[in-house]
């Protein structure tokens, strides 16, 4: 009943953002179009498969980057939540680099690892590998003591304790790692490829260069179902496993 | 033998400064007895409680369990917390069963001996909930059923029912007695409260701070079964329950009770 009503509500509020949609299209004229000659736009490009084959590119070189970051950061934050040694270790150099706006990064990484498939990693792996290290980190130091007492005097000692008690205790903060990270990993990807002109950035350019508004506003709609759609999917995978605690970053 | 025993046991906690949690403490619980340690905040009975628990190993002292050493936990000896210590991700029914999948029973005797724990306390219609979503009376019921499903020799509880209002403290204290009174554990009870302690006990040992150590040994001279209702109107009842208040105050008074014992 809930859901349904969400629904109705979801529906209605996608139908008022058409009609201001055509209403803003229908004054500006060319400088802004609106929903019609958005869809023309956006079979022409399908048709053409330019945005297929750009999207493909941007996903791939995703997909790299962000389990890049994924092999790096969930090993060293579980290393960096559990022994207060390597925490204090490496967190001044996790700390100042998450901080750092990666962006102010770029014009040396293009310097240092050229204009190839490096960059692109680098920049994706840059983007999400801080946050993600960080969760995982705040999952593991955020388990109560308590919890770790109720699993010790119940028989969960030694690697027991990590895969019975702090393991699933830091779930939610993992898999919140994973989405926050996935998110972060979607505008590291346009963020590079808009400075190296590659896959959608590419696209993006050209028709920005030719005042091919509604082509631009297709690629830039199709970017962002990219971010939405990972992100449902792992939002999907929070709920399904870590249901019982839902972990919100600001 | 006594099940439990402490031998001059000391505990400092070295942080920023020495803090002296026991100072030569011994004491000892026999077979299926019920004994309270009663005191104030920072008298050191938790501090005990989980030495007991081999979640603490003592600066100095011995403490031991059948004669043995206490030099890690067991699900020999389970404990109840205060603030439940539940496992977030696990049912209600999962949470019992936890004690039992790390000893490595079979699941499907897991889930009998968890639900029979579950029913022996109260739970019958909550296996499926997640603890989020039961009151703190339930949760400490899930953790007391935690406790039981173990078969443990000794129930260590660390002020189990400090956390909850006066109606659920006083139905759980009633059902603990109960189930004392069935399976004849030996408990070894923490709590602040001198009522409680008098309620349950076979014998409770009063806590002092500054030092931390133990002032006064009473036997509580009530029959079992017991019945909060009628007990705790007694002019007995009153009388021990002023006097061990009156330890708290001026710890000389302590002699006249073992006299009065």
């Amino acid at each position: 009943m809930i859901s349904s009503a969400r629904r109705r509500h979801q529906a209605a509020g996608a139908l008022v953002a058409v009609i201001v949609w055509t209403i803003i299209g229908w004054r500006i004229g060319s400088a802004f179009p609106g929903p019609v000659k958005f869809l023309r736009a956006t079979v022409d490009l399908y048709r053409s498969g330019a945005l297929i084959d750009a999207l493909a590119g941007t996903a791939g070189r995703l997909a790299l980057g962000y389990g890049l970051a994924i092999i790096v950061a969930f090993p060293l934050g579980a290393a960096m939540g559990l022994s207060p040694w390597v925490d204090t270790f490496v967190d001044t150099y996790v700390t100042t680099l998450f901080v750092t706006s990666v962006a102010s990064l770029l014009p040396l990484l293009i310097l240092v690892a050229g204009t190839g498939v490096g960059f692109y990693l680098t920049v994706v792996f840059l983007f999400s590998v801080f946050h993600m290290l960080l969760l995982v980190r705040a999952g593991l130091t955020r388990v109560k003591p308590g919890t770790r007492d109720a699993g010790r005097v119940f028989g969960a000692t030694g690697w027991r304790s990590y895969v019975y008690v702090l393991l699933p205790a830091a779930l939610p903060h993992a898999v919140a790692a994973l989405r926050v990270g996935y998110n972060r990993a979607v505008k590291g990807a346009v963020v590079a490829e808009l400075w190296v002109y590659a896959g959608v950035g590419e696209l993006l350019h050209g028709y920005q260069r030719f005042s091919q508004i509604s082509s631009a506003l297709v690629v830039i709609a199709h970017v962002m179902l990219l971010a939405v759609l990972g992100a449902r999917l792992l939002r999907l995978v929070e709920r399904r496993y870590a249901g019982w605690r839902e972990v919100t970053v600001q | 033998m006594n099940t439990l025993a402490a031998y001059d046991v000391t505990k400092v906690y070295e942080s920023e400064r020495r803090v002296h949690a026991l100072d030569g403490v011994s004491m000892a619980v026999k077979e299926g007895e019920f004994v309270v340690i009663v005191g104030p905040s920072g008298c050191g009975k938790s501090t005990l409680l989980r030495l007991f628990a081999g979640l603490i190993a003592p600066t100095a002292g011995t403490v031991t369990y059948e004669g043995t050493r206490v030099t890690g936990p067991s699900r020999l000896r389970a404990m109840v917390f205060q603030q439940f210590n539940l496992f977030p991700w696990r049912t209600a029914l999962e949470n019992v069963m936890f004690g039992l999948e790390m000893a490595g029973v079979d699941r499907d005797e897991c889930r009998d001996r968890a639900g029979k724990a579950l029913s022996l306390v109260g739970l019958d219609g909550s296996f499926d909930r997640y603890p989020d979503a039961l009151s703190g009376g339930m949760q400490q019921r899930v953790g007391l059923a935690r406790a039981l499903a173990v078969n443990p020799s000794v129930l260590l509880m660390d002020e189990p029912f400090g956390a909850l209002d006066a109606l659920t403290r006083t139905t759980l204290q009633r059902e603990l007695l109960n189930i004392h009174t069935r399976e004849s554990t030996t408990v070894l009870f923490v709590t602040h409260d001198i009522g409680e302690a008098l309620l349950l006990a076979d014998r409770v040992l009063v806590m002092l701070d500054d030092p931390n150590r133990i002032t006064a040994r009473i036997s509580v001279p009530f029959d079992r079964p017991r019945s909060g209702r009628n007990l705790e109107t007694t002019e007995r009842f009153i009388r021990l329950k002023q006097q061990i208040r009156a330890v708290f105050r001026d710890d000389t008074v302590a002699a006249k009770i073992d006299a009065y014992q």
